[in-house]
């Protein structure tokens, strides 16, 4: 096999890693505030995708233009949410938490279902079939501009998480959630924020990577299985895990369907998990 | 200043407090002691509006603050240094004290408020970038208590503050607190401790099973029999 084509291969797979990295970040923003584990993170951002199709067949307007649009009404959706069904549910312990994420796959699933019924379907953008050729790589646009706002916001949020007063509190609560309190910090306010933005980040992201797959109703839990792989592989809980895992999955991904075809391919992120879980059982970058 | 009455809060259906009373007058020193599980850490969390209470009152300057929540009692200027410290772990020293200092009303006056902290804890200032969690224990305390100062307590509440560290360590936290009362600081500190809070203290409350039973002068606590017998052992 060629160089040229191993090279493609990676880029192609860090380029689909930032993508879960982002994806797997926001869940983990997510789990840190309340110890929360959506199941239903990846759906939403189907939802999210779903919502740019309907933009793009009956308004003409481009997945792009959509994007920060959908940021807004997902953060809404995600605070209002929190307010009203998390936090009440979470009271009762992380695990009615879960149940209760696992309750909102199936309300997404089957509400796409009923709205848009179970085809496949395509969302192209204004960049859809053109490419950048940089001999050797070519490299569809779409790619190029998900993976680099991917990257940039992950950036972007791990940068706020580490530096800004805000970042600290989410990492306070996090860490000690009764002395977040003793310090005056306001933790339904803070956790109704990171949730919002959570799920706020999924909604920016769908549209603009929805080139990228075929839309179906139960795509979302295939993107949270490999955003809990992620999690785990970087260490639940750890935000550097997280991007670290996100590469580490999308080129392994990418790299293991070229050199053994695609059934194998699949399964190369669960061994991964397996292997990093079995000498590292709290994850590459996880602490205790 | 702190005015505690009939106080009764517990968890669930355990009632840990039974009508305590207790008051804290502006610039006193005062030690609230007690054997483990007395209830002295539930009298502290539920001052400080981490547990709600089942009934009673709290009031702070006589403003009536009963089960209004921790962001409340901060913003009242009652700040609780917790019991185990509770230091953010994975932040470093220099975090965990501008969260110290996070809330609206001290957030102002950050960075002047930092730099006399780091003047009292001079150790933290070398430690700036360090984790919390690789500190010794003396210095977790130290922090825990400057992450209290950086809130600008009007009342400052420690718990515990001597469990665990070295005696060496012990006299270096309670000189600092001596300090800080000197400079007219409010205290109240709860601790098992008996000889050594009593001993800085100017008025003291013995809790036991979750009722005040003594109270008076620290140094007529020390020397009260009962007391010697219950918590001083044969000294």
């Amino acid at each position: 096999m060629s160089n040229e084509v191993l090279l493609q291969a990676t880029v192609q797979g860090l380029q689909m890693g930032a993508i879960y990295a982002l994806i797997a970040l926001s869940m983990t923003l997510v789990f840190s505030v309340g110890g929360l584990l959506n199941f239903a993170h990846g759906d939403f951002m189907a939802l999210a995708m779903y919502g740019a199709m309907v933009a793009y067949v009956s308004f003409k307007i481009d997945a792009y233009v959509v994007a920060p649009i959908m940021f807004i009404i997902f953060f809404a959706l995600g605070v209002t949410l929190f307010r009203g069904l998390v936090r009440p549910v979470l009271a009762a312990g992380v695990l009615a938490g879960a149940q209760l994420t696992l309750g909102l796959v199936f309300v997404q699933e089957n509400l796409i279902l009923v709205l848009f019924g179970g085809d496949y379907n395509n969302v192209p953008t204004v960049l859809s079939n053109r490419n950048l050729t940089i001999p050797p790589l070519v490299m569809p646009w779409t790619l190029i501009v998900g993976s680099a706002l991917a990257a940039a916001l992950s950036i972007a949020l791990y940068v706020v998480l580490l530096r800004t007063d805000f970042g600290r509190q989410v990492r306070a609560i996090a860490q000690n959630r009764d002395a977040a309190a003793l310090m005056g910090i306001r933790i339904d306010r803070i956790q109704a924020i990171a949730f919002g933005v959570g799920i706020g980040l999924l909604g920016f992201t769908g549209p603009v990577i929805v080139a990228q797959f075929t839309l179906t109703p139960t795509m979302g839990f295939d993107l949270t299985l490999i955003a809990l792989i992620v999690m785990v592989i970087g260490g639940i809980g750890n935000f550097l895990g997280s991007m670290a895992g996100g590469l580490i999955i999308g080129v392994a991904e990418s790299l293991g369907s070229l050199l053994y075809g695609g059934t194998v391919g699949a399964m190369i992120p669960y061994a991964i998990l397996v292997f990093v879980l079995l000498f590292r059982p709290h994850g590459l970058l996880g602490e205790r | 200043m702190l005015e505690v009455s009939g106080l009764v809060a517990g968890y669930g259906q355990i009632t840990i407090l039974r009508e305590v009373e207790l008051r804290v007058g502006q610039g006193e020193l005062v030690a609230l002691v007690g054997v483990n599980g007395a209830g002295k850490t539930t009298l502290m969390k539920t001052i400080a509006g981490l547990v709600s209470p089942a009934a009673g009152r709290i009031s702070f300057d006589g403003a009536g603050l009963t089960g209004r929540g921790a962001e409340r009692m901060v913003q009242a200027g009652v700040v609780l240094v917790p019991e185990g410290r509770m230091v953010f772990p994975r932040m470093t020293v220099w975090e965990n004290l501008m969260l110290g200092g996070i809330h609206p009303r001290p957030r102002p006056h950050r960075e002047a408020t930092l730099r006399r902290v780091l003047d009292l804890f001079p150790r933290l200032a070398e430690r700036r970038e360090q984790k919390a969690a690789t500190m010794s224990g003396g210095e977790q305390q130290m922090l825990a208590i400057g992450r209290g100062l950086m809130a600008e307590p009007k009342l400052l509440m420690l718990d515990e503050p001597s469990l665990g560290l070295s005696p060496l360590m012990v006299q270096e936290t309670y000189a600092a607190l001596r300090r800080l009362n000197a400079e007219g600081l409010t205290i109240l500190l709860a601790e098992q401790n008996v000889k050594l809070s009593l001993a800085v203290s100017t008025r003291g409350y013995v809790l036991e099973n979750g009722c005040i039973v003594l109270t008076g002068a620290s140094g007529d606590l020390a020397r009260d029999p009962a007391t010697r017998k219950a918590y001083l052992g044969r000294l």
